[in-house]
């Protein structure tokens, strides 16, 4: 069981239990999230498209961890110019751990927090 | 006087690059004129590189959605311009993973488009 869903502008497949890295969220650790941009839903090779999005479905998550990605250097130059650009750049990331894909939301429990 | 030069502070300055540079061929791992060039140029490569990692990934996901398209019966092209007309806004990325992996709910969303 899959879902395609939209986390901070990109679309992701995720699984339940299953950890994913997405750019930083602007959560604590340990926080529990819920994406309600579900856009599709597979169970056992079937498939609920939503239009754009399933109503109700919501994808919850946890914050596992913030960190950052590996380093890449920056680096222009311009011949003969005299221009050189050296920047080191390290992407600001989180961890998430997906807790549950569920098709219908429990209205009480979950809180609108992306 | 004695002539004083700053010998560690070049030293530790080329050292810096020459890191870099390890596993190159040949002169390019341990001259440092040749080795400054090297690795400023790849440097120079990564960066443009990381720019056409996306261009080139995109047209892969193009190249899968076609293929998949196409086992249904019509061409790419013909498929995102009824996607774009529909209300779906699954991206090329997702698609081309799910037309890979997941035949069947590729056949899904395919049908859900043609009908839209």
């Amino acid at each position: 069981m899959y879902a395609i869903v939209e986390i901070a502008g990109r679309q992701y497949r995720v699984e339940e239990n299953k950890y994913l890295i997405v750019n930083r969220i602007t959560a604590n650790e340990g926080d529990k999230l819920t994406f309600d941009k579900v856009l599709m839903i597979s169970d056992k090779g079937k498939a609920k498209i939503g239009e754009p999005t399933i109503k109700g479905a919501v994808v919850s998550a946890t914050v596992e961890k913030h960190g950052r990605g590996e380093k890449v250097v920056v680096f222009k130059k311009k011949r003969r110019k005299g221009y050189t650009v050296r920047n080191g750049h390290r992407q600001d990331l989180t961890r998430i751990k997906i807790e549950s894909i569920k098709t219908k939301a429990e209205k009480a429990a979950t809180t609108e927090e992306n | 006087m004695p002539r004083s030069v700053n010998n560690v502070a070049s030293r530790a300055r080329r050292k810096k690059i020459l890191k870099h540079a390890k596993g190159y061929f040949g002169r390019r791992s341990n001259v440092w004129t040749v080795a400054k060039n090297a690795v400023e140029k790849g440097w120079t490569y990564a960066y443009r590189d990381r720019k056409v990692k996306k261009r080139e990934f995109r047209s892969l996901w193009i190249v899968r959605i076609n293929a998949a398209c196409r086992e249904n019966g019509i061409s790419y092209s013909q498929f995102m311009g009824k996607l774009n007309n529909s209300k779906l806004e699954i991206n090329r990325k997702v698609l081309a993973d799910i037309a890979m992996n997941d035949p069947a709910a590729f056949k899904a969303i395919f049908d859900s488009v043609m009908k839209g």
